[in-house]
C-alpha cells in the first residue's frame, strides 16, 4: 500500500516536472508592434479549453515587467508560470505602457486591449476565451480591479465585464486612492502619487469603488492583502473595495495573508503551501465549477 | 468671597440637604435649559444632569444623533418601551455629571457651526462644571450618529476648541457611537440610497466641506487628540458605520492615538443608542470600562 503510494506520487512528481511549460513570448496585441504593449504566453504542454489566468504586473505605474514573475523570491524558480500551467491554467503576463509616456487611463486600455487579443486568439495556445481571470499585483492590482468594474475599458474592444470570469486583485492600495492621496505621510510621497492620480476627476473615475453598481454584471472578486502591514493601507483599501462589492451583490471574498510583506505575498504566489496560492486556486475552481455563474 | 464662590457654596448646601434626605440620594440634580452661547436661546442649551452630592465628578458631553437635522437634548430615552431615562440616570449613578446638548441644526447651521456650537457647549461647562459638582478638567466627549460625527470632529480638528481658547487636551476621552461619516468623501461618494445622498450632500456640499468636516483629516500624531473608545453596530455593515468605524481607528493608530473599536452585536443603529445606560449592556459596560481607565490613568499617571 505505501509502495503503491510512493510509487502514484513519484510518477505525479515525473508528470510535474516534465510538464515544462511552453513559452511564447513578446506576443504583440496593438498594433504598430511595440515592446510596451506585448504579452507572453505560458501553455501546458497538451489539451485544449484550459482556463486562462491574466497577469498584470506591479511596479507603481512607473516600473516592472512581464517577466517579473519571481521577484523577491529566494530560489530562481519562474513560480506562477510552472503553479499555474501545472494545474492546467494558460498563464498570459502582460506588458503595458507606463508613466510617465501615457495616464493610469491608457494603461487601463492597454489592459482592456490585451484582454480583448486573448478573448481573440488564445484558443490557438490551448486556451478558453471563455474562461479569462484577471489578476494583478499592486498597480497591478488597481488596473485589474478598475477594468472589472468601469466597463467602459472592456466595451471599448467589443468586450464586457461578462467576459471576465474572476477578478484577483492582490495588495493593491488604490482602489479608492482619493484616500490613500487624503492619508499620505508626506509632501513627497502625496507629490509622487499625484503624477499617478493627478486630480479629483482622474482619483475618481480610477476608483474601482466608484464604479460598482447593483446590477452590473462585475465578476466575483478575491482580494488578498498583507495582513501584518496596515502602514501600507492595503488592508484599508480592500475592506472598502470588498464592502462596495458586498453592498452591490457582487460575491467578494477578502483574504488577509500572515507573514507577508507587499513583495514577498506576490513572489510566493503559486508556492506550494502558501495561503494566497491555495486561496487564488480553490476561488478559480469555484468559479470554473459547473453551474458557476 | 466673589459671586461664583458664593454660589458655588449654596450649591454644595444644596447638595448637603440631597445628601441629609435618603429617598432622594440617588435623584440627580437636574437643571434644565441653560444657555450657552448669548442671546439665550434654545438650539444653543443643555441640560445637566449632576450627582446629589460630592464634587470633582468627571463630566461627560452627550452630542444627540439625527442626521444633523434633528433631535433634541432630551432623546435620552428613545426608542425603548419603557420611559427610564437611560442615560443620564446611568451616568449619574457612576457618578459623572451628565451635559446633554442642543446645537443649532441643518438647515439653519452648517455642520461647521454645529460643531463650534459644541466647542461652545464645551466652554460653557468647562467654565460651570464645578459649579455643579463636575471636574472642569475632566470632560468627555460622548455622541450617536450624527453626534458621533460632531465628537469626533471637534475632538480632531483643534480649530473649534481653539475658538473657544481651549485645547484638545482638556478632552480626556471621546466615544463617537455608531458614525457613519468620519471620512465623509467616501461615505457620500458610495451612497446607493438616493434620498440620503441627497440628504447629505445638502450638509456637505462640495469636496473641500466633505474634507474639512471628516474626523480622518484632522488626526495627526503630537496634536494632544484624546483616546478613543469607537463603538459600531456588529451586524449591519449595509449602514457604512463599520467600515468608517475601521478607517477612523486604524488613521488613529497610525498617529499613536490609543483607540479601541467594540463591534456591538445584535444592536442596530438605534437600539445600540437607547439601550446605552442599561445594566448588563455591553456596550454600555464598554463605554464605562473605557472612561474608569482613562480617569484611573489621570490619577495615577500612568495607563
Amino acid at each position: 500500500m505505501k509502495a503503491a503510494l510512493l510509487l502514484v506520487l513519484g510518477c505525479f512528481a515525473l508528470a510535474a516536472a516534465r510538464a515544462e511549460p511552453n513559452l511564447f513570448p513578446d506576443v504583440a496585441y496593438a498594433q504598430p508592434r511595440n515592446e510596451a504593449q506585448t504579452l507572453d504566453i505560458y501553455a501546458p504542454d497538451t489539451g485544449s479549453h484550459h482556463p486562462v489566468v491574466f497577469w498584470i504586473h506591479g511596479g507603481g505605474w512607473m516600473r516592472g515587467d512581464k517577466a517579473d514573475l519571481q521577484q523577491g523570491s529566494d530560489d530562481k524558480i519562474n513560480r506562477k508560470p510552472q503553479a499555474f500551467t501545472a494545474r492546467g491554467f494558460v498563464l498570459v503576463s502582460i506588458n503595458y505602457r507606463m508613466i510617465p509616456t501615457v495616464t493610469i487611463m491608457q494603461m487601463t486600455g492597454d489592459v482592456a486591449k490585451a484582454i480583448a487579443w486573448v478573448h481573440a486568439h488564445i484558443q490557438q495556445y490551448g486556451g478558453d476565451p471563455n474562461s479569462i481571470f484577471v489578476m494583478g499585483h499592486s498597480a497591478g492590482a488597481q488596473l485589474a480591479a478598475l477594468v472589472c468594474t468601469d466597463r467602459g475599458f472592456l466595451v471599448a474592444e467589443g468586450l464586457d465585464l461578462k467576459d471576465v470570469k474572476g477578478c484577483v486583485p492582490v495588495d493593491g492600495d488604490t482602489y479608492y486612492p482619493e484616500l490613500q492621496l487624503d492619508l499620505e505621510p508626506t509632501i513627497a510621497s502625496a507629490n509622487a502619487q499625484l503624477l499617478d492620480f493627478p486630480d479629483l476627476i482622474a482619483q475618481k473615475s480610477l476608483s474601482s469603488v466608484l464604479h460598482i453598481f447593483k446590477g452590473k454584471p462585475i465578476p466575483p472578486f478575491l482580494i488578498l492583502h498583507v495582513a501584518d502591514h496596515p502602514e501600507t493601507h492595503t488592508e484599508m483599501q480592500s475592506l472598502i473595495l470588498a464592502e462596495a462589492l458586498r453592498e452591490a451583490n457582487i460575491p467578494v471574498k477578502v483574504v488577509a495573508c500572515p507573514g507577508k510583506t507587499h513583495d514577498t505575498l506576490n513572489a510566493d504566489i503559486g508556492l506550494n503551501g502558501d495561503l494566497a496560492t491555495q486561496s487564488i486556486f480553490a476561488f478559480l475552481a469555484k468559479q470554473l465549477k459547473p453551474g458557476a455563474r | 468671597m466673589n459671586v461664583s464662590l458664593c454660589l458655588r457654596t449654596a450649591l454644595a448646601a444644596v447638595a448637603f440637604s440631597g445628601i441629609r434626605a435618603p429617598a432622594s440620594a440617588a435623584e440627580p440634580r437636574i437643571q434644565r435649559d441653560l444657555p450657552y452661547a448669548s442671546p439665550a436661546n434654545a438650539a444653543q442649551s443643555l441640560d445637566v444632569y449632576a450627582p446629589a452630592g460630592g464634587d470633582h465628578h468627571p463630566v461627560v458631553v452627550w452630542i444627540h444623533g439625527g442626521g444633523w437635522a434633528h433631535g433634541d437634548k432630551s432623546d435620552l430615552q428613545a426608542g425603548v418601551h419603557d420611559p427610564v431615562n437611560r442615560k443620564s440616570a446611568a451616568f449619574v449613578g457612576k457618578g459623572f455629571v451628565f451635559a446633554a446638548i442642543n446645537y443649532r441644526l441643518f438647515p439653519s447651521a452648517t455642520v461647521r457651526q454645529m460643531a463650534g456650537d459644541v466647542a461652545r457647549a464645551i466652554h460653557w461647562l468647562h467654565d460651570h462644571a464645578a459649579e455643579y459638582g463636575g471636574d472642569p478638567d475632566t470632560i468627555f466627549v460622548l455622541g450617536h450618529s450624527a453626534g458621533s460625527h460632531l465628537a469626533a470632529l471637534v475632538c480632531t480638528d483643534s480649530a473649534y476648541l481653539a475658538d473657544e481658547g481651549l485645547s484638545l487636551r482638556l478632552i480626556k476621552g471621546c466615544v463617537p457611537v455608531d458614525g457613519d461619516m468620519f471620512y465623509a468623501p467616501l461615505r457620500i461618494a458610495t451612497e446607493v440610497n438616493v434620498h440620503e445622498a441627497t440628504s447629505d450632500r445638502l450638509k456637505f456640499p462640495d469636496d473641500a466641506s466633505q474634507k474639512e468636516y471628516s474626523a480622518v483629516m484632522h488626526v495627526a500624531a503630537g496634536k494632544g487628540i484624546p483616546p478613543f473608545l469607537l463603538l459600531h453596530v456588529a451586524d449591519h455593515p449595509e449602514t457604512g458605520t463599520w467600515l468608517q468605524t475601521h478607517i477612523f481607528a486604524e488613521v488613529l493608530r497610525e498617529s499613536h492615538v490609543p483607540v479601541e473599536v467594540v463591534a456591538c452585536a445584535g444592536k442596530d443603529h438605534h437600539t445600540l443608542n437607547s439601550d446605552l445606560g442599561l445594566a448588563g449592556d455591553p456596550p454600555t459596560e464598554a463605554v464605562f470600562a473605557f472612561l474608569d481607565r482613562q480617569i484611573k490613568t489621570l490619577r495615577t499617571g500612568s495607563p
